[in-house]
This record gives C-alpha cells, sequence and structure tokens, in this order.
C-alpha cells in the first residue's frame, strides 16, 4: 500500500512538474499587478557574491506613475553613498499598463541592478523559446554614440542561479543564455526581442529567468539632469522537453 | 573596583557626550534617502508583523521635483503598486519623508525610526518637527489620518503600535489641512533603563475604508530634531 502511495504521489509530482513546462512559466512578466510581485530583485541579501554596491531600484511604473530617476551620490563630507530622487522620468513611457525599469544618474559606481524569477521543472533538456518588450537610452548621450545602457535578458540554471557572473563567455553552456538590446539600437524605442529553440539542460530543474540594467561602459558619471534607463514589458519564457517521450 | 568604575564614568560621558545637539542623523531628509532611518517591514517584526497585517505603503522621500507616488493598495493587500503622482503634497524644504495610500486599508504600520544609544538615566525631551496630514476625500472628517512623532524606550522600542508609550503626539488632517504646520515638545520627562531609546514618525491610518482610486490620504515630515537633557547630574549637557 505504501509503494502504491508512493508511486502514486511521484506521478502527481511529475506531472505537476511537467504541467508548468507549457504556456508561460512567468508569474506577472507583464507587470500587471503594478509591483514585484513574482519577482527577487538582485541584492547583496539575495546574491552569491554581489559585486559592488546596490544598484538602483527596479521600479514597476506606468504612465500616471512614470519612473523616478534616481541620482547616485556620495556624500562628500562622510563618503557615504546615497539614492536619492531627483526628477520623474516622465521621457520613459510605459509599453503598456505597467512596465518595469531602472533610471539613475551622477555616479557610474553600482552593482548590476536585477530582477528574476526561478522555475522549478523536471531536470532534463529543454529548448528555450522567449519573448519580451524592452527599451534603453542614455540621454548623457543623445546621439547614442556612448555609455551604452543595456537590458539584458539571461537564463542561468542550477548552481549558476543565484550568481553574479554575466559573462556570455562563461564556460558553462548550454546552461546560460543571454541576449542584450543596448541603447545604439533601440534609441529610446520599445523593441520586441525573442530567443527560439534555445537548448539548455538543468541537472537540478532550477531555472532562473533574470532581467538585467547594464551600465556597460563603467568610466562615466552621468551629470543631472541627463539620464540612463532601461525597460522590460511582457515577458514570457517557455520550455519544450526534449529527448523525452513522455512529454 | 575603581578600575570598573572608571570605565563606567568614561562610558558614560562618552555616551553623554553624544546627547550634544540634534541626536537624529538626516532629521530633515536632505540625503535624499532614508539614510540612518528604519522603516517599519516585516524582518523586523516577525512574529507581530503578521498580527498587524499586511506590509505598509512605503516611507517616500521626496522633493517638489520627484513628489511622492500614490500607492494603492489592491486585492486585499496582496498587490501595493504605484497608481499616480501625489502633486498635491509639496515638500517642505528640499527633501521631506512621507506615506500615501489609496485603495485597502489592508497593512501593517507605516513608520521610521532611529534608534538612538545614550546612557541609562532620565532626561527631558526637547523635539520639534513638521509635518502635514491630508486626506483627499475626506476633508470633514476628523482623525482620518494622522503624523505621529513617536518616542519609545527599552523593551518597548519598535513596537507595532500606536498606543502612546512614552510620548506620543499626533497631527490630525482637521488639524494640519493640507498645510505644513510646525510641532514642538519642550521639557518632556523620560527615563530609560537600558539607554535605549527610539525616535518614530509614523503615519496613523486612523480611517479603515477603502479609498476610491481618485483621491488619497497622505502624512509628511520634515525637520525632525530631538534632544535630550539629562536630569539629576547637576549640569545640562552642552549643546
Amino acid at each position: 500500500m505504501k509503494m502504491i502511495l508512493t508511486i502514486v504521489f511521484a506521478i502527481t509530482l511529475t506531472s505537476l512538474l511537467v504541467g508548468v513546462s507549457f504556456g508561460n512559466l512567468l508569474v506577472n512578466g507583464d507587470f500587471e499587478t503594478g509591483d514585484l510581485t513574482g519577482w527577487t530583485e538582485g541584492t547583496p541579501e539575495t546574491t552569491n557574491m554581489f559585486d559592488g554596491p546596490q544598484g538602483v531600484p527596479c521600479q514597476i511604473f506606468s504612465n500616471k506613475a512614470p519612473m523616478s530617476v534616481y541620482e547616485i551620490y556620495e556624500d562628500p563630507l562622510y563618503g557615504d553613498r546615497h539614492f536619492r530622487r531627483i526628477a520623474l522620468a516622465t521621457k520613459v513611457r510605459a509599453k503598456e499598463g505597467y512596465s518595469a525599469g531602472w533610471a539613475k544618474t551622477g555616479s557610474w559606481r553600482e552593482g548590476y541592478p536585477w530582477i528574476q524569477q526561478i522555475i522549478k521543472v523536471n531536470p532534463g533538456k529543454y529548448l528555450l523559446n522567449a519573448s519580451w518588450d524592452c527599451v534603453s537610452e542614455n540621454l548623457f548621450f543623445p546621439k547614442h554614440d556612448g555609455g551604452p545602457a543595456g537590458a539584458i535578458f539571461v537564463v542561468y540554471a542550477d548552481e549558476m542561479i543565484t550568481s553574479y557572473i554575466i559573462d556570455e563567455e562563461h564556460p558553462a553552456p548550454p546552461t546560460l543564455c543571454r541576449k542584450t538590446t543596448w541603447s545604439m539600437e533601440s534609441k529610446g524605442n520599445w523593441i520586441t526581442k525573442s530567443i527560439t529553440d534555445f537548448p539548455i539542460e538543468t541537472k537540478t530543474g532550477h531555472i532562473a529567468v533574470r532581467l538585467w540594467f547594464s551600465d556597460h561602459d563603467h568610466q562615466y558619471s552621468i551629470n543631472p539632469p541627463a539620464f540612463m534607463y532601461v525597460a522590460f514589458d511582457n515577458v514570457s519564457v517557455t520550455l519544450k522537453p526534449v529527448e523525452t517521450s513522455v512529454r | 573596583m575603581r578600575k570598573v568604575l572608571l570605565i563606567s564614568l568614561l562610558l558614560t560621558s562618552i555616551v553623554i557626550a553624544r546627547c550634544v545637539g540634534n541626536l537624529l542623523y538626516n532629521g530633515d531628509f536632505e540625503t535624499g534617502d532614508l539614510t540612518r532611518w528604519i522603516p517599519s517591514k516585516p524582518a523586523y517584526f516577525t512574529p507581530l508583523w503578521e498580527q498587524m497585517g499586511k506590509p505598509p505603503t512605503p516611507p517616500q522621500v521626496f522633493c517638489d521635483n520627484a513628489p511622492m507616488y500614490v500607492y494603492q493598495i489592491a486585492n486585499g493587500g496582496k498587490y501595493l503598486r504605484r497608481i499616480g503622482v501625489a502633486d498635491n503634497c509639496k515638500s517642505k524644504s528640499g527633501y521631506s519623508l512621507g506615506w500615501t495610500r489609496t485603495g485597502g486599508p489592508e497593512m501593517g504600520y507605516p513608520f521610521v525610526s532611529q534608534i538612538l544609544q545614550v546612557a541609562p538615566g532620565k532626561y527631558k525631551v526637547d523635539a520639534s518637527w513638521d509635518v502635514v496630514a491630508w486626506h483627499l476625500g475626506l476633508k470633514d472628517m476628523p482623525m482620518a489620518v494622522g503624523g505621529i512623532f513617536m518616542v519609545n524606550v527599552d523593551d518597548r522600542v519598535m513596537e507595532q503600535t500606536t498606543n502612546e508609550i512614552v510620548l506620543r503626539r499626533t497631527t490630525w488632517n482637521h488639524e494640519s489641512k493640507g498645510q505644513w504646520i510646525h510641532k514642538e515638545v519642550k521639557d518632556f520627562p523620560i527615563e530609560t533603563k537600558t539607554g535605549i531609546v527610539e525616535v518614530r514618525l509614523q503615519m496613523w491610518d486612523h480611517n479603515d475604508e477603502p479609498i476610491p482610486e481618485s483621491v488619497y490620504e497622505y502624512v509628511a515630515f520634515d525637520n525632525v530634531i530631538f534632544k535630550l537633557i539629562p536630569i539629576g547630574t547637576g549640569t545640562e549637557s552642552e549643546r
């Protein structure tokens, strides 16, 4: 009897996990809850080996409640580092309803700001299909000729899910998939990006989908009121199991 | 024994020396952020937090160029989202600190605190602050929303409450009417056994009804000064 129950439980669990593999695996990928429900923000507390000081906060915004421009500055007297809201980033329009983004000015010294979701699926090989809308721009370089801001979509698996590695050449493919939309490409316009049938493998069944704001050129401070920003919306991720006949 | 006494005296001197001037750092919020202020959030209050409800509407440090957002509590406290800009609330000067709320009432107490360490003993409190409170939908309702200046000591520090423990002064919407007003406390006696003193600024959402999306309530503070004058030492601390 105990054995039967164990088998039934195992089948049920497998069904649940496999079930997760269909449709968009992300919760609140369109940010229409108006907050970060389902997403975890990257901080020193949530990340192994968080590198550099904490980045500017992720903001869920709409056209009625636009992002704020956060200035990073260091107190000349005490050396304390501060974030302060200096203006509303009314120039940045949400894709639709609510979007998620970052807007910063001032010192370039910050860790990478990101948000992510960790998905649990069956261990195995999958084909990753994903799509998202994103926008990026650095208004300090209105001709888009410097200080690129990147909107990075990245997928990690297994031990890398809480890592701080952004290098595309990290020697662990195919568990890493990264696509960056630079401000030279977006130029402040929302564009749709997608990935089709990208092979990934997970040994543990843990997959992280991360949206990342990259201030790529770490040599420019930005003088307010100019700022750089990145935003995402309508993020969808599906996984198609491969090499199994059951799914 | 002499050594112990000497160390005790030295420690007392050091701690009392900290009582000089305003004991609060960033009481005027001119750093533009919550530096040195601790916002109320679940991590500090488990399990008390669960008894008191959901995470509160967040504290916002704002200026006229970057006003507060109107935060809506939706789906019984499940979501907390920005739905607009609180243009009605201007900062007192430079940056101020405040809270806004519309939507459901399901939330814990919104406050920020600074915890001070002074020598155990008796003190007189001298404090002053600027405060504004207003409810755009209940303009004629007294005590709909208030801004609390609160002092707690010892084991009552960071307690989830609006009750007066040591010192509480509330500025209600019917007094402020959306205008900044100046408040102060003079020579208020307090005693601390451990030397731990909390200075708290709190939004008192006294109206437990949902607020329609078209309006909101708010409370804000600025220029908070807090001084302690030791009692019974024979000499008042230099300021």
